[in-house]
């Protein structure tokens, strides 16, 4: 675990966490990102979710789906 | 605009500090918990603090993320007092320590439902209000170890947390239909806790309920 620690920088802040999700809620809807990352010792996830996530975004439009890859804005 | 949130699990780590945040921020802050009046009295009363101190709209509401019932209460509440709620955010967690092998099927089961299940509970309590109000947000509170490097003898929490993530990806192409959007929050590891001085460190805050389970060799890595 000693070493698993020291991979998070010590001036790691887990206030950037809440911060992150005030920052999300106050964008504007569908301008939201799918996802945010807050990863201070960088383990890869960022890198291996952009993947992911573009691959799902392609399968979508392939099978005629990407009119579910943002929010619809029904005026109120 | 000012919004109106609850957010689970939020007696302690990164949602007490996300609760406070967003209500600083001039939103409307439901920070749900369990055991309200018995063993989380103290973060209640903490919570009203913050509130009546910094001038915010941050108010406490009981809702066990283990009880459907529970879930229901709490959104029904919200929704007659404000007549809407615009953001439903997905925190409650508990993480165990221990081999893969030691846990017992049930225990399993119940850092499943800490961290999985409690998602369904909320959703289906809150979801029909946003799809009637044809706008709304969720925004689920993951982490790196879905899809980054992690280290071993955290299982039940990892398995749990990529089910979690698994479960929003597939809820945030369906929503987007009713005008619901969705945002991953994803957490790494941090050293540090808000609410502790414990430095076992790994994705951490996010222990949010001390243990109700049995799990062999977990340490002590709960904080509230």
């Amino acid at each position: 675990m000693k070493g698993f620690a020291a991979t998070a920088p010590a001036d790691a802040d887990v206030a950037d966490v809440a911060k992150a999700i005030v920052k999300v809620v106050d964008m504007p809807f569908g301008k939201r990102p799918f996802r945010v990352h807050i990863d201070p010792a960088q383990d890869g996830a960022e890198i291996v979710n952009g993947v992911a996530d573009r691959v799902r975004t392609e399968m979508y439009r392939n099978i005629g789906l990407s009119d579910l890859l943002t929010p619809i804005a029904f005026s109120l | 605009m000012k919004n109106i949130i609850v957010i689970t699990g939020a007696s302690s780590g990164f949602s007490a500090l996300a609760a406070r945040a967003l209500a600083n921020a001039g939103h409307t802050v439901y920070a749900s918990m369990r055991e309200t009046t018995g063993r989380n009295a103290a973060p209640v009363e903490a919570a009203q603090q913050f509130a009546s101190e910094n001038q915010v709209d941050l108010r406490t509401i009981e809702l066990d993320v283990a009880s459907q019932e529970s879930a229901d209460q709490a959104i029904r509440t919200i929704v007659e007092k404000d007549g809407r709620l615009d953001v439903v955010i997905h925190n409650a967690g508990h993480m165990v320590f221990g081999a893969a092998e030691a846990f017992t099927p049930e225990q399993l089961l119940q850092v499943y439902d800490t961290n999985v299940l409690s998602t369904q509970r909320i959703n289906r309590a809150a979801l029909p209000q946003l799809r009637k109000q044809k706008r709304g947000l969720v925004l689920w509170v993951g982490s790196t170890s879905t899809r980054g490097g992690a280290p071993p003898y955290l299982s039940p929490y990892f398995a749990a947390k990529a089910a979690m993530d698994a479960l929003a990806v597939s809820y945030a192409a369906e929503l987007n239909r009713w005008g619901i959007e969705t945002s991953i929050i994803v957490p790494g590891a941090f050293t540090s806790a808000p609410t502790t001085s414990h430095t076992l460190a790994h994705r951490l805050t996010r222990h949010v309920r001390p243990s109700t389970t049995t799990a062999p060799t977990r340490t002590s890595v709960t904080t509230s």
